[in-house]
This record gives C-alpha cells, structure tokens and sequence, in this order.
C-alpha cells in the first residue's frame, strides 16, 4: 500500500499549507461568486431598464448599455489566467514595479469574470419574468425601481440559483489559475508540495479529493437553499384540524379599529 | 369640470403599427357606476381598459381623471394608478410573496403607510373576499378562484377611487367563477366605482349600472342594462346578444 | 441493459489502455536497432538515434535537442512534466542540465544520466547557453556591482557549492554551507530579487527552512522557504552589497516582465543568458556553466 501510504504523509506534512489552500480558493471563489452576482444584477438592471423619455438620460443609459455589453464580450472571450497575467503584469508595468496585493487582486480578477457571466444569466432571468409581474405591479402605482426591487429580483434570484451555483462550482475549480501570478491558493501549493516529494500522481490526488469536496459541498448546500425557498407544493389551511399548531389568532378588536 | 365623473375617455384611438385596435372612444364614468364593457374577443375591450391605466399609451385622444388630463406629461402616474386598481385575467399575483405580502407592498412602498397600518387594512380586505384563511399562502399553492380574490383585495388594499376587470372570470373554472363573480357584485352594491370588461352576460345585466358594446374596436352602442339587453338599437348589437344569450 | 454496457465499455478502457501500453515497449524496441542496443550505453550523443528525448519547450534545450540526428523529438511545456513523461514511458530520456540531472538521479534511484560533456561528447554549446547569468533591468547601474561581487567567487566554491546544493535538494545533511558572507550591519536599502523557486538544484521551495534557507516574500507566502544554489549566490551578493535580500517566487514566464516593470531589481534564477533574453535585459558575467546531459531510467 505505498500509495495509501505516501498520501498519508502528505496530508501529515503539508497539512498546513492543504487547508490554507482550501481556504484561500474558498475565500477567492465565494467572494468571486457573490461580488459577481452583485455586478451580474446591476447590469442586468440597467439593461433590462426601459429607456427614459429624457433625451439626456435616453443617451447616457445608451451609452451605458454600449459599455456593459463590451465588457461582457471581453471578459467572456478571454481566458480568466491571460486576464490575470494583463492585470497584474499591467498594474506592475504601468506604476513602474509596484504589485497588487495578490488575494485582493484574485478576488477582482474572478469577480470581473464571473461579473460577465451573471450579467447574462440575470439579464435572462429578468426576461424570463411573466410580464404579468410587471403589469401587476404597475397597476397598484410601484415604479420600475419598486417593482424590480420588491417583485422580480426576489423570483430572479430564485430563478437563476441553479445557474449561480453552477458559478461558484467553477470559480472554485478556475481559481487554480490564478497560480500563474502567485495566488496561494490550492493549486499553487499543489505544485510547492509536487516539486519537493517529486510524487506527482499522490499529491494531485489528494488536491483533486480536496476540490472535489469542496464543489460537492457546495452544490449540497445551495440545493438545499433551493428546495427551502421552494416550500411546499400545497398549502395547509390554518386552524385545520390536521395541523392545529398552525392557527394564528387575530385580535379582532384591533383589526376592527 | 364634471359633476361626480371621475373618468371621461374622449376620443380614444390606439394603433398597433398599422392595426387600429380603438377608434374614437368616448365615454364617462361617474363616482359609484358600475360600468360592464361587452363585446366579441379582439373588439379591443381589454385594450380600452389598458389605456385607462395607461399599461397602453394611447395613440391619441383624451383620458381625464377628475378633469386632468392624465396623458399630461407633468401628470403624477404612480398616484393616479394607485388611485385606479386592475384586476387581471391572469391575476398577475406577485409569486415570490404570500397572498398578505401581496396586499400589503403596495401600500407600503407607494402609498407609504406603516407595516403595522397596511396589514389591518390588507386583513380587512383578505377577509372580505373570504381569503383569511390563506394570507400566507403564495400563490403558486391557491386555486384560481383564491388568487383572483386575493388579487381583488390586492386592488382594494390601496383603497382606490375606481376598480378596473379585466376579464376576471375568464381563466377560470367554472365552479371558481361563482366565488369571483359573488365578490365583485358585492363591491358594486357597496357602491365602488368599477369597469368591468366581461363575458358574463348576467353580471353585466344585473349589477352594472351602465353597458358598453364595442365592436372592431369602436363603441357601438352604451346605455343601461334595460336598453342594451332588452332593447338594443344596433343589428350588431342585437346579433352579438342573441349568439351570447342562446348559449 | 445498463450493466451490459458499463461492461462493454469497460472492457473497451481496458482494452484500449492496454493497446497503448503496447504500442510503446513495440516502438522503443525496433527504434533501438538503429541505434545502441541500450539507451544506458550511449557514450555520446550520437549514440542516442532513434529514441525518444524530450526537452522543455523554450528552452535552449530545446535548440540542443535538435542536434541530435535521427531522434524522435518531443517538448514539454513544464519541466516537471518531464520526470512525468518519462517515467511513464512516453519518452527514453530528457535533456537537462546536469545539476539538476544529479538532483533528480539522487532523489529517485529509478533514475540515472548520462554524463555527456559540452562540445566534446555532447552537445555543443556556448556560455550564453548553459552559463547562467543574473538579469537586470537595461541599463540598471546595479549590473556592474552585481558583476564586481561575481567575480570575486572562485571556481571551486561554485563547484562546491553546487554539490552541497544537489545533496540539500535531497535532503541530505551538508553542514555549513561553502559560500560564505556576513549579513552587513546596517544595510542601506533591499535587493528584491524573482526565481522561480521550482528549479532544483537552483531555487526551490520549501515548508521548513533548510540550512541557508532566505523566507519567500510577498503576501500570503508566510511559512514559505526558498533554498538552492541561486539563492545562495543571491544572498551573497546582497551581503556584499550591504542590501537586504528579498525573494519573490515568480513564474518562469513572468520573470524577465517583472525585471523590466521593476517589481524586482534582478533575476537570479538559473537562466541563460541567450541572445534573445539579452536583447530584453541586461545580464551580469555567468555565476556558474553546467554540462548538457540526458536524464533515462536505469
């Protein structure tokens, strides 16, 4: 059993350097996902945005549409390891040697890319939305921002859970790219521990068990907060005999005022 | 000004591209009138309605509210559609809330009342179209019958000055129109303002005050519920109720 | 049905894994004829026709490689990817520079090398290509001083120093280490200096510092130690130069960038001097040659 073996003292040697792999690609590829997500919403926002009547408004929000779109065709069309190399190498060159602080800088480089993505897939939950919810929202006075707010991002954000966990699993795996300009995450301290003990096929085992529990847990968890979200299909009418915990009591003397 | 009308639509018109769907529509709503618009499908009732809260923009025409033109470009339109509710077809329940979330955002977040404050009136209002039981229901688990009456106390949470129908009964089962209907000649007997677009012949005869006939997207004939089903003017008129009324 | 298929189709793996495995002791062993009858018993590059030898893409080894006639050539893009390739048979041997090549030969006694001499018996090659050099910004005054400081190293030392490296990348025990200076009293600013940190017997990292061993700068590298003939020497010259030593571990690809956009002041990470390289910085004298050899199996 050398293989066994030779994982064994791995683990037991490098452990240190292993769990703040996992933590830094952990740190990177949820900070990535949500910061994402974030800009992901906002584009998706303002594109989906009716144009003003205002014909200043009408031109900016134009040209704001005309940006979004240009970065979402870059980042998507660009490997995310040559988007670190461009950034990292392009601040040191354009400031004359002074660096990005690497996590910070990890952190930017998914969040800008995974940024791209989400903004297509908000933009297409937004489009996915009965139209009816606008309408009905329109006719009790709620106005775009409102609307958007209180009823289409809640059912978008429900919509798209699948695909922006879909997001974070890959952010976890990709971040591995960000070795080439130092990142210590996981894989950077995969190769550390292959060029010491020269056992290629051990370590990467053990990292690749290391990922694989990392993208499982994840996607346990949010299918988790899928199905919470969801609730039940049907609905127990309270004060029904079969439930009789779920009555609520209103104070009639209070509803009558 | 007018005496008591709160609505007067004078000559509406509305194209699609080239398609006319209204053409010089004139009519008045005054406070208290239960009005039923009738008609075949595509005679361009629901497209009217739209135009009045303004979910169409009007190609051209008037629609004044308590004598304001509200195509006005200075013209408030969140207060005046939160002061003119709709009722859909397809009820257009927000689906991410229960049926007293439903009630109650509106009034928070356009007519700013407390939380506290709009949940005794969404109550109030859940409980006289029966839906007490199921304020935390969301939609998706109510029946058609239950989420248009949520949708109607929807409406009247903002306590509005005139109620639109669009086709409210139209989605749905048979059995399920009884409840829908019982709620909405309720309202017409407490005396709300209310246009209602519908194909149910009774209702529009025993509970509007006023009936509109449109045809090919003009008013063809309005007048009271006795002129219009017992006497009409216009063969169209007369050929649309004798098709509806054998049925 | 389901379990048929998975059946099928794992026979099918089995089978195809096995047709490859085939497929390359069959190659190995009618190239051979053309050649010696052992890779082992090559005196001399000649001797090495028919097989399959490997170098690093991008590399001189690569130029060296084709100086090989008849070889079934193939390039890895890692240097690590080599050792792979090799054990796994994909290839006869690997070209590699010969300390390394005792490293590797001293850590895995699977392994060995044929000790080739340059321009001799085996590959030709000049200072440029197997010398290594310090790399600095053009035109940067501190190349000079690098250089004073160089030549001041013996010979020998380098040699020497050398072989204790080889045998600490291994982890053997090499008492004090031959090249010695003092750290200065005050120094009067920092040497920041980029390697690879990945290049044993030159610069390598490690989670316990070994004798001599400089801490890896920069965020996040807490706990992290470089060891190995380059940062030896670079430690040497910051001494003598009264300045305080830093090392940064930088791909190899980014290592001449980040000299040229000043994130570090010198390269000091077994790189050769070549034409190429020389028109993007500047390099100091060679601080040590090493011969060309081929890594094989025993």
């Amino acid at each position: 059993m050398g293989f066994l073996q030779d994982v064994i003292t791995i683990v037991k040697t490098y452990y240190p350097q292993l769990l703040k792999g996992v933590g830094n690609t952990l740190l990177l590829a949820l900070t990535g996902t949500v910061i994402g997500l974030a800009i992901g919403l906002l584009t998706g926002i303002i594109r989906t945005t009716p144009f003003s009547k205002n014909a200043f408004f009408r031109t900016l929000h134009k040209i704001i549409n005309a940006v979004i779109a240009v970065y979402i065709e870059v980042f998507r069309g660009t490997p995310m390891m040559v988007q670190a190399m461009v950034i990292y190498w392009g601040y040191a060159f354009a400031t004359g040697g002074k660096t990005l602080a690497l996590i910070p800088s990890g952190i930017l480089i998914v969040s800008i890319n995974t940024g791209a993505y989400m903004a297509e897939i908000v933009r297409g939950g937004i489009i996915s939305i009965d139209k009816g919810q606008f309408e009905g929202a329109m006719s009790i006075g709620m106005n775009h921002t409102q609307t958007m707010f209180k009823v289409i991002i809640p059912q978008v954000m429900r919509n798209i859970l699948p695909s922006v966990s879909n997001e974070f699993v890959i952010n976890i795996k990709d971040t591995s790219v960000l070795n080439v300009i130092g990142v210590t995450e996981l894989y950077y301290f995969s190769i550390i521990i292959q060029t010491q003990n020269y056992k290629t096929f051990q370590t990467y085992s053990i990292i690749c068990v290391l990922y694989f529990i990392m993208t499982f847990t994840v996607t346990r968890i949010l299918r988790f907060a899928e199905k919470k979200l969801d609730g039940k299909d049907n609905y127990t009418v309270f004060g029904s005999q079969s439930c009789p915990e779920a009555e609520i009591h209103i104070d009639r003397k209070e509803a009558a005022e | 000004m007018s005496d008591g009308k709160i609505i007067e639509v004078s000559h509406l018109r509305k194209h699609f591209g080239d398609h006319e769907v209204l053409n010089d529509i004139s009519f008045s709503v005054s406070k208290g009138e239960t009005i039923s618009v009738i008609g075949a499908s595509g005679s361009g009732k629901s497209t009217m309605l739209r135009c009045i809260n303004l979910l169409e923009e009007p190609t051209d025409g008037e629609i004044l509210f308590h004598g304001k033109n509200i195509l006005d470009k200075d013209f408030k339109l969140s207060e005046y559609r939160a002061k003119v509710g709709m009722v859909f077809q397809s009820f257009n329940l927000f689906n991410n809330m229960t049926a007293l979330e439903n009630c109650i955002t509106g009034q928070v977040s356009v007519l700013k009342k407390h939380r506290k404050e709009a949940e005794k009136t969404a109550m109030q209002y859940l409980e006289k179209v029966g839906m007490l039981p199921y304020i935390n229901a969301k939609p998706r688990q109510l029946s058609g019958g239950q989420k248009q009456r949520v949708a109607i106390a929807r409406a009247l949470a903002m306590e509005p000055e005139v109620l639109l129908f669009d086709e409210p009964t139209s989605a749905l089962d048979p059995q399920m129109v009884g409840e829908v209907l019982t709620v909405m000649r309720s309202l017409a007997n407490e005396g709300l303002t209310m246009i209602v677009v519908t194909h149910e012949m009774a209702f529009a005869r025993d509970v509007s005050d006023k009936v509109i006939y449109m045809s090919d997207g003009v008013i063809c004939e309005q007048g009271s519920p006795q002129e219009i089903f017992e006497n009409p003017q216009q063969e169209q008129t007369k050929d649309f109720l004798s098709r509806f009324l054998q049925k | 049905m389901k379990k048929l298929v998975s059946i099928v189709l794992a026979a099918l793996l089995i089978f195809s894994f096995a047709a490859c495995s085939n497929n390359g002791t069959t190659d190995t062993e009618s190239q051979n004829q053309s050649g010696v009858a052992k890779i082992a018993d090559a005196k001399s590059i000649a001797d090495l026709q028919g097989m399959k030898i490997a170098a690093q893409q991008g590399t001189f080894h690569e130029q060296a490689l084709s100086q090989i006639k008849d070889v079934q050539k193939s390039t890895y893009p890692k240097f690590a990817d080599l050792l792979v390739a090799l054990k796994s048979g994909a290839i006869d041997g690997y070209i590699s520079e010969e300390p390394t090549a005792l490293a590797e030969t001293l850590n895995d006694s699977t392994l060995t090398y044929l000790p080739f001499e340059n321009n001799t018996t085996g590959f030709t090659a000049g200072k440029e290509d197997v010398g290594i050099a310090i790399a600095v910004k053009k035109g940067s005054d501190i190349k000079d001083k690098i250089d004073s400081v160089l030549s001041e190293i013996p010979e020998e030392t380098k040699k020497a120093l050398m072989e204790q490296m080889v045998k600490l990348a291994n982890g053997q025990d090499i008492g004090e280490i031959v090249l010695k200076s003092d750290a200065p009293e005050t120094t009067t600013g920092t040497l920041k200096v980029g390697m690879e940190c990945a290049y044993k017997p030159f610069n390598w990292s490690e989670t316990s510092a070994s004798v001599g061993a400089v801490p890896i700068s920069g965020e996040g590298k807490e706990g992290l130690y470089t060891n190995g003939y380059d940062v030896q020497i670079a430690q040497y010259v910051a001494n003598k130069l009264g300045l305080k030593l830093e090392i940064y571990s930088i791909k190899w690809e980014s290592l001449i960038p980040s000299v040229n956009s000043g994130t570090v002041d010198a390269v000091v990470a077994g790189m050769s001097p070549t034409a190429e390289r020389a028109k993007e910085v500047d390099f100091s004298q060679t601080y040590y040659e090493s011969n060309l050899v081929v890594i094989i199996k025993k």
